[in-house]
């Protein structure tokens, strides 16, 4: 480029619009009223934030209490999605109110505790018991046994043991384990009509309908 | 104009985005029980039955030629109390406590007086189960409840709680309690567990979610029943068991450990399996002299 050239080359850049009289930011700039747009926004942004920051603190304080208080069970049960309490009871009262309901074991022992399930769902309808019973003789040292309306949930596989036998009437399904020093026998049966679960600790092990045999007093009809 | 609307309403927008991930942010950090140091946890799990935290059982089955058990306790045979009372809750704390006392109980019978702890019979002693003189082991659970302050201020009791109920507890009998700790880098150590129920020291186990197991093994074909719990829970083990099963060519094709358990709750014949469902926060052994 020659100075001929540059020089018409700035003469016409001299020459061009003015600064700051027609660009489109300085139009808008002359037609807005700028402080009062810079402060409206933050106020509200400020104001949002304030609010959020108040739930989120709120938040950040309660859910994780609502979250560590792990399993506020207040004492419910739950048996087959049923919801249930325990309830104590003498097991003499057991006896006499639910000998022709249930088959009750009538082995002899030192001491009994009972309990009943007792629906929470349904007006406190009694649906099962359960019995725990020292006997401590020459066969047993402990028994304890539920019988329900509804399968027992925690003893559900009790019900897939791999050991079967005819005990009366009733078709038996039952596991044996060798624990140090006796022997746990888990039995279920079912009467068509209510599910038996008894868990029964022997000194040695012992055939199952043996097992049954003395728990059960035969006049009782099982 | 509305170029700047845009970029105000993008910041405002941003800001409460970045607001609402912290605050989401914030519970997860302070609500993770595993992180949590055991003493400020509630071990709170009174369900006496498989609650709705549970999905029932999965299964695990294991068909071998041969097996080889190694098993080790502080004593074949443990109480297994559990709370019978309905007027309280979230009482697993309080029966851990109970069944320590009742193992020590046949040596110090001061400790628990009246209870019928157990007997000797051939050359094994037994402990006899909650229905022997329930009235009295239901009462030191109900003690316990309260010296450990169960329940206050939230659900559950702290193992601090559980260790300063225990210790007042066994000072009234001019006693004392000690502990030693069995973990090892955040993990149950079978060694030092060993080490413990060799000198015959129970441990107590503080559980943020945790598994009661079953078996079956007949017909060399073993199977497990594992049911979880996502609940805090406190249990005390007694024993160790490990499993190995070998195919008929004599490899070893599974292995399974586990612990025998007073599980604190009315259910009996379960396990505690290592490696299984839950967290181990922290597991001490006990001694009273």
């Amino acid at each position: 480029m020659d100075d001929k050239e540059f020089d018409k080359l700035m003469n016409s850049y001299v020459a061009g619009p003015a600064k700051g009289k027609q660009s489109d930011l300085q139009k808008f700039r002359a037609s807005q009223p700028m402080q009062k747009r810079t402060r409206q926004m933050p106020k509200l942004a400020w104001a949002a934030v304030a609010v959020v920051l108040v739930v989120a603190v709120s938040l950040a304080i309660v859910l994780p209490i609502t979250l560590t208080d792990k399993a506020p069970d207040e004492g419910m049960r739950f048996l087959d999605e049923k919801d249930f309490n325990r309830q104590d009871i003498d097991f003499s009262e057991i006896q006499s109110t639910y000998v022709g309901t249930y088959l009750l074991p009538t082995v002899e022992s030192f001491e009994q505790t009972g309990q009943l399930f007792v629906s929470i769902k349904n007006a406190n309808k009694v649906f099962g018991v359960e019995v725990s019973s020292f006997v401590y003789d020459e066969n047993f040292i402990d028994v304890k046994y539920a019988i329900t309306d509804y399968r027992y949930k925690s003893y559900r596989h009790f019900e897939e043991a791999p050991l079967s036998e005819v005990w009366n009437t009733y078709n038996i399904k039952f596991n044996r384990k060798d624990v140090s020093g006796f022997c746990e026998n888990q039995i279920y049966f079912t009467d068509g009509k209510y599910h038996y679960y008894l868990m029964v600790n022997t000194f040695e092990e012992m055939p199952i309908n043996q097992v049954l045999d003395l728990l059960f007093d035969k006049k009782t009809g099982a | 104009m509305n170029k700047l609307k845009t970029v105000n309403k993008y910041a405002l927008a941003f800001i409460l985005l970045a607001v609402f991930l912290i605050a989401a942010a914030l519970p997860i950090f302070a609500a993770n029980p595993i992180e949590a140091n055991a003493d400020e946890m509630a071990f709170c799990d009174d369900l006496s039955y498989l609650d709705g935290t549970s999905n029932g059982y999965t299964t695990e089955e294991i068909k071998y030629a041969t097996k080889k058990e190694t098993s080790f306790f502080a004593h074949p045979t443990f109480p297994d109390y559990y709370n019978t009372n309905s007027s309280i809750s979230n009482t697993c704390a309080n029966s851990a406590g109970a069944n320590v006392l009742g193992y020590y109980n046949r040596y110090y019978s001061d400790l628990i007086p009246g209870n019928n702890v157990g007997a000797i019979r051939g050359d094994m002693y037994y402990y006899f189960p909650m229905a022997a003189s329930t009235s009295i082991k239901q009462g030191v659970i109900n003690t316990l409840y309260t010296l450990m302050g169960t329940n206050t201020p939230a659900p559950g009791t702290t193992q601090a709680q559980f260790k300063s109920g225990m210790a007042s507890y066994v000072k009234g009998k001019n006693k004392t309690i000690t502990y030693t700790n069995v973990m090892s880098n955040s993990k149950f150590s079978v060694d030092k567990a060993k080490a413990s129920f060799d000198k015959g020291e129970p441990i107590i186990l503080y559980l943020s979610g945790y598994n009661l197991t079953d078996y079956q093994d007949v017909n060399s074909v073993y199977k497990l029943y594992k049911y979880d719990f996502t609940a805090n829970h406190m249990m005390v083990a007694y024993g160790y068991s490990k499993i190995e099963y070998y195919d008929s060519s004599s490899k070893l094709v599974k292995t399974i450990e586990y612990l025998h358990i007073a599980a604190c709750k009315s259910e009996t014949g379960f396990v505690y399996l290592l490696n299984g469902y839950g967290t181990m926060v922290d597991a001490e052994a006990a001694k009273i002299s």
